[in-house]
């Protein structure tokens, strides 16, 4: 068979289709159907019943429909008890071979009392060759849908956007790529021989009848037991691989959140947060200190102001008197008084120390040759202190305008760090600090299993190569000791063959598998290339363990895709081994554009008309999907147009042509 | 005799309003003979003198001269000086005290008015004391 086309699907009580016939024209470069419906009219139902007919399988079923019955309620409702309806999903296709009916139907019915019991499904294929009239029946349904599309190839050719971007994902990529290519190599012959050789090989070792004790039979439980342990080893080996992949996707999963998040970002806000906070308590600190000084002085100087009339009044009392010669002159006995306060002479001498005292007494003594009146001594002391509580005051303004200016300076500046803090505050209070923790934490965790893995998979590792060196080793010691035996020398002669065949089918298997990765390889960057374009993804290949690699920076640029990035590869990978297959079945999509940026779906549009111009496309679109500018980018490709029409309370869709 | 270290009273309300003011920052380390100068400066500012009731003084005082400065005296001299227009006030300093008293007995309300009105009191005191000099 070279190719397959839908020209009809025809729907009968399946979900909330009563009956609909969905037809579908196809014309090189006119390939395209679409089918348009808002979330919950049935457009994965469509999906649903296209993959049904072929493999029983529904690929999208939602949690809401999961568990129900697959006839409409609405007809189960109306289905008079006793009664049988049928559900059925035909999908009429054609085959340069000629035409092919699938049917896959079954039964509900509903019991006398109610109940309801479901009978099926059965699958018929009615098959009408070229150039005859009439329609043969084909008792092998299954390998006739096995030559149209291989049950592990669905994936590829009935894609649901969204699953395939998790398939794409790198905890399933590496399977799901090996296993691609292994189905698509067609070898699955050639693997079967290869797994018939071996246990040909252990029919013959097990028909070697030795004594207990004998060497060959030791040397045979030996092998066996290292196998036995190598078996073992595998598969702790592949379970470490495994968790290895797991974690390591995980934790691509969580740089792809922290990328998006910019941490480094938020990093330097939190310092410049911590700075800015330690700066504002240290001003906060030098403006209570300005300002207690600033009180304390206010405090120093208020009485000279607040009483000044009545210091006014009494220094003028007093200097009338000292120029009566009734208070004795201010400066020679103040004077002398200051210094022996102060404890300084003029001379600079330190009148407090002892070895000075005499010094002090001369002072003193000049003091006494001072003497006055107890009021007048008074009175000068007075006049001396009123004179500095007006000195004190008359320098006020000046006083106060230093101080408040500076407490000024400092609130000002306060305020503008304030406000700095309140926009970093703003900027981090925008990131889930909480959330970019908590992803921080699990990815350490995954970085710990990674690193633990490789630990133990080196180890495995070791100790396989070992186990496999020691069963060469005794390989060699078995055949050596068959060839002693007269009676085994046939059987000896039987495995070399079985070895011989299983290197060479090995050595084909493998080169097939190489040539058929290459091509699949050439074909995903040629399409991913021309997918997305304004990135370099030229260098992308598939590695011996086939793993996909975009070297970009030392970096696997793979493991940083975006959602609408892994999906697009997901579309190039399907689309290379679509190419790879040589044959031309049809596509479905279900939401084909759906975790594509607005801004490129119409370049995944043109991508589509372009590389797949000969592929019969089905879409099932949303209307959020399917914009006018989508629509008008498909226009020039589309054949079919349908919209699915919802009745809310029969619970009932039906599928109108568009145009 | 003069008198050794004589008390300054106040009323039982001037010590009221001290101990309310004590609760605010500004006058939280202020001692006993700084509110009542300030009183004294409310008084003396607002020409407001009120004798003190005899069992004002017969409680025990506020504060003692010893906690006075010389500048503090100063002050309350060139206050008396000024209400009983004789300098040989200032030789009977338990007078000058019973002046000052009955200043800070006349000035406490003004002194709560101000203290207690909208406003810090920084502020408000440095106004009042700029626009005094103008």
């Amino acid at each position: 068979m070279e190719y397959a086309k839908i020209k009809e699907i025809e729907i009968k009580n399946f979900r909330q289709f009563i009956h609909e016939v969905i037809k579908l024209q196809y014309s090189p470069g006119k390939n395209i159907t679409i089918i348009t419906g808002r979330n919950g009219y049935g457009k994965s139902n469509i999906f649903n019943a296209i993959t049904w007919c072929f493999f029983e399988i529904e690929e999208h079923l939602s949690s809401e429909s999961e568990g129900l019955r697959k006839c409409p309620n609405y007809v189960l409702y109306n289905l008079t008890p006793g009664k049988t309806v049928e559900t059925e999903v035909k999908i009429l296709i054609e085959t340069n071979e000629g035409e092919i009916n699938i049917s896959r139907t079954m039964n509900t019915h509903k019991n006398m009392d109610g109940t309801v019991r479901e009978e099926g499904p059965n699958l018929s294929i009615q098959q009408r060759p070229a150039m005859k009239r009439n329609w043969i029946s084909n008792p092998y349904p299954d390998t006739v849908i096995s030559h149209i599309i291989s049950r592990d190839m669905r994936k590829f050719f009935f894609i649901d956007g969204e699953q395939l971007r998790q398939l794409f994902e790198e905890t399933n990529r590496k399977e799901l790529i090996k296993k691609s290519i292994f189905d698509l190599s067609q070898i699955t012959l050639l693997q079967k021989t290869i797994d018939h050789l071996g246990i040909f090989k252990s029919t013959l070792r097990k028909g070697v009848k030795s004594p207990a004790g004998d060497d060959l039979r030791l040397c045979d439980q030996a092998i066996g037991d290292s196998n036995h342990y190598i078996e073992r080893k595998k598969g702790e080996l592949q379970k470490l691989y495994d968790d290895k992949s797991e974690a390591q996707a995980n934790k691509n999963k969580l740089d792809v959140q922290l990328k998006d998040f910019n941490v480094e970002d938020i990093k330097a806000y939190a310092q410049k947060r911590e700075d800015l906070e330690e700066n504002i308590k240290s001003i906060e600190s030098r403006i209570s200190e300005e300002e207690d000084e600033y009180l304390a002085y206010l405090f120093g100087v208020d009485s000279g102001i607040i009483a000044r009339k009545a210091i006014i009044k009494t220094k003028k009392i007093l200097d009338g008197l000292e120029s009566k010669g009734e208070l004795p002159p201010k400066i020679q006995y103040v004077f002398v008084k200051e210094l022996l306060k102060n404890g300084k002479c003029i001379c600079g001498l330190d009148l407090k120390q002892a070895k000075n005292i005499k010094n002090r007494e001369k002072i003193e003594n000049l003091l006494k040759d001072v003497q006055i009146s107890q009021v007048a001594q008074k009175a000068t002391e007075l006049k001396y202190q009123l004179g500095a509580l007006l000195k004190d005051s008359d320098e006020f303004e000046e006083v106060y305008n230093k101080m408040t200016s500076k407490i000024n300076e400092l609130n000002k500046i306060y305020i503008e760090k304030q406000e700095e803090l309140k926009a970093i505050n703003t900027k981090i209070g925008n990131y889930p600090i909480e959330k970019i923790k908590k992803i921080s934490e699990m990815r350490q965790q995954y970085t710990e299993t990674i690193l633990d893995c490789r630990g133990q998979i080196a180890a495995v590792n070791s100790k396989l190569k070992d186990a496999e060196s020691k069963v060469k080793g005794l390989e060699r010691q078995y055949r050596a000791f068959l060839g002693k035996e007269e009676l085994y020398k046939d059987v000896l002669k039987d495995m070399n063959i079985c070895d011989k065949g299983i290197e060479v089918l090995t050595g084909i298997k493998n080169k097939l598998m190489v040539e058929i990765k290459k091509e699949v390889e050439e074909s995903t960057k040629k399409y991913f290339s021309g997918l997305i374009t304004e990135k370099n993804f030229s260098k992308l290949y598939i590695t011996n363990d086939y793993q996909i690699r975009i070297p970009v920076d030392d970096r696997n640029a793979v493991e940083n895709l975006s959602a609408a990035e892994t999906l697009c590869l997901g579309y190039s990978f399907m689309s290379a081994l679509r190419k790879g297959s040589r044959f031309d079945a049809p596509i479905v999509i279900d939401t084909p554009l759906a975790k594509i940026d607005p801004e490129y779906r119409e370049n995944v549009v043109n991508w589509f008309k372009k590389s797949l111009p000969d592929a019969q496309i089905l879409l099932l679109v949303t209307k959020a999907e399917y914009t006018e500018a989508v629509a008008s980018t498909f226009k020039s490709a589309v054949n079919n147009e349908y919209i699915i029409v919802y009745d809310g309370n029969k619970e009932i869709s039906e599928i109108k042509n568009a145009n | 005799m003069p008198i050794k270290d004589p008390q300054i009273f106040v009323s039982k309300k001037t010590r009221q309003v001290f101990d309310e003011m004590k609760k605010r920052s500004e006058f939280k380390q202020m001692e006993n003979k700084d509110l009542f100068l300030l009183a004294v400066l409310f008084g003396y500012e607002n020409s407001s003198k009120r004798k003190l009731a005899h069992s004002d003084k017969t409680q025990s005082g506020l504060t003692r001269e010893r906690y006075l400065s010389d500048e503090d005296n100063a002050i309350l001299k060139a206050i008396a000086i000024d209400f009983t227009d004789d300098l040989s006030v200032i030789e009977d300093i338990t007078k000058v005290y019973s002046i000052a008293e009955e200043y800070a007995n006349g000035g406490i309300e003004y002194l709560k008015e101000f203290v207690f009105s909208p406003g810090t009191f920084t502020k408000k005191y440095s106004s009042k004391l700029k626009n005094k000099l103008k």
